[in-house]
């Protein structure tokens, strides 16, 4: 019974790995793997993120190295010009907006490196200077509050940059010697954020 | 004969236009208070940020004004395109009363007596105090005017005909139930005005029958015929468990678009948690998840298949949770690419 059970258990695995990858193949196979390994990245440091579980610097580095390594130029590497044969959830849009993708991808890159670096700073809010500095200007004449501001809420200013899905909306070249004074789960959301805003522009749904 | 093939199409056409004229003429709504309370515009904006105005009402994808007209919406019924809501005379709702605005939003019907298409969600606003409507008329003044009005829908006959939405809305129009439940605790009972009413969340997550109208049979069960081809995964509880999710991941879901498996919101979801659900607070966040992970109100939470068998909810020191340590919960599907 043991044994059946067993086996039945190893069938489904095969089955999920099947169905999850289910006749892609080549770059197609490449990058699913790629995205696979990031969001299992992502599963295991988000726990920590949210004080859930204890905080590990040694674990978030070591994480945020793998997500590097997947992101900016590997990434783009791995959606050669119209690649969308077989099963992939990629939309034709990443090639119609490759400057878009580009971005993103390479906004991974940089937050990824950085937290790689900052993880021993740990969940502690970064020091104010260093958030000032990190190049995204308050809109002005609108109040810092702890909560968004009327504006914000009504769509009409940006919102204030220690938003965790608002990625990062300056140049980023211009904000990389920065942020690896910030907080790892800051650095954190903005990796989550651009998975997202990423997945809503390129992303198809599954059937 | 000819007489006999004219009898055939002109009685029909004779009937079908004395029920037109009947519906045209069917008065729906009720009166609005003469007089409201003062509003908070800082409560408003954050209840028009909860509610989706903004987001529905402002084509981000454009870059476009807040507000001043949201992305279309492809449907089976046709296309429709978020009016512009800004302050402006023209072109958006400068010259209405706070009548009109507490009738458009509460009872879905313009100030000309129209009814509005249930693709606006003001079935789900039914429930809103004049307290809410002042605030909300408050922040809705702050709004810089746009002049310019959004498209106009593309809808075919027979949904063009508006008066059409007075059978719609008798048989399918009912407030939600959003009262407070006795016994429940306040985050649940706050969760609960949330998710049944201004977060509108069965208006993806439950499907809808051939005329638009939500199946109560298949309350939160998902839908796979979302506009533009989307689809809403279940949220029932039984699905959001199987997902790994717990109530402080599914708050920290809606504040980050990240899913217990690691994985992230896509498409609509996206979008909720982007301009709607990252912007509320953290107790509201927690009271959303509350709700959705124990709506019978037992007070506890069924904990994931994978988590240890004590389903008592996190202590201040909450205990390793296994469910998130990285465990694949992505077979589930609830990524909501779309």
């Amino acid at each position: 019974m043991k044994w059946t059970g067993a086996i039945a258990l190893a069938a489904s695995a095969v089955a999920a790995v099947a169905l999850a990858h289910g006749g892609a193949s080549g770059v197609v196979l490449e990058r699913m793997k790629g995205m696979a390994a990031m969001r299992d990245t992502v599963a295991e440091l988000a726990p920590m993120m949210q004080g859930a579980v204890p905080y590990d610097a040694f674990i978030v580095s070591e994480g945020a190295a793998v997500i590097a390594s997947h992101a900016g130029n590997t990434m783009l590497s791995l959606f050669p010009d119209g690649s969308l044969e077989g099963v992939t959830y990629a939309k034709p849009e990443i090639w119609s907006n490759w400057q878009e993708f580009t971005t993103l991808a390479a906004e991974m890159k940089l937050y990824a490196d950085a937290l790689a670096e900052a993880a021993p700073n740990g969940l502690e809010p970064a020091p104010a200077p260093a958030a000032e500095m990190a190049g995204m200007a308050m809109p002005p004449a609108v109040e810092v509050a702890r909560g968004p501001t009327v504006a914000e809420l009504m769509g009409y200013a940006e919102r204030a940059p220690d938003s965790p899905v608002s990625r990062g909306q300056a140049d980023p070249g211009s904000v990389a010697p920065t942020l690896a004074s910030l907080a790892a789960d800051d650095l954190f959301n903005r990796i989550s954020g651009t998975c997202s805003s990423c997945h809503a522009q390129f992303r198809t749904g599954r059937n | 004969m000819r007489g006999l093939i004219r009898l055939f199409a002109v009685l029909p056409a004779v009937a079908a236009g004395l029920g037109a004229g009947v519906l045209a003429f069917w008065p729906i709504g009720e009166a609005e208070p003469a007089s409201f309370p003062v509003g908070d515009v800082e409560r408003g904006a954050y209840l028009a940020r909860a509610s989706g105005c903004v987001s529905c009402h402002t084509n981000a994808a454009l870059k476009g004004a807040s507000l001043a007209g949201g992305a279309p919406l492809d449907t089976p019924f046709g296309t429709f395109v978020p009016p512009n809501i800004t302050p402006h005379p023209v072109a958006g709702i400068g010259k209405w009363t706070i009548q009109d605005f507490a009738r458009a939003v509460r009872q879905g019907i313009s100030p000309k007596g129209d009814p509005y298409y249930p693709v606006f969600t003001y079935s789900f606003y039914a429930g809103f105090t004049d307290q809410d409507i002042a605030d909300l008329w408050e922040a809705f003044r702050t709004v810089p005017p746009v002049a310019e009005a959004a498209p106009a829908h593309d809808v075919g006959f027979p949904f063009s005909f508006r008066s059409g939405l007075k059978l719609w809305r008798a048989k399918y129009l009912s407030a939600p139930v959003t009262d407070a439940y006795m016994g429940a605790s306040s985050p649940w009972n706050r969760g609960r005005v949330l998710v049944e009413g201004a977060a509108h969340c069965a208006a993806c997550h439950t499907g809808r029958n051939l005329l638009g109208g939500l199946k109560d049979s298949a309350r939160f069960a998902g839908n796979a015929n979302l506009p533009g081809g989307s689809k809403a995964p279940s949220i029932l509880v039984a699905d959001l468990a199987a997902a790994g999710f717990t109530v402080p991941n599914l708050a920290y879901a809606l504040q980050s678009g990240l899913l217990p498996s690691g994985d992230s919101f896509g498409g609509s979801m996206a979008e909720v948690v982007t301009a709607g659900t990252s912007f509320l607070t953290d107790q509201d966040r927690e009271a959303i998840a509350t709700y959705l992970l124990d709506p019978e109100a037992t007070g506890t939470v069924a904990a994931p298949p994978s988590a240890p068998p004590s389903a008592t909810p996190p202590s201040a020191t909450p205990p390793a949770d296994p469910a998130m340590g990285g465990m694949d919960h992505s077979k589930m599907g609830m990524t909501n690419e779309n």
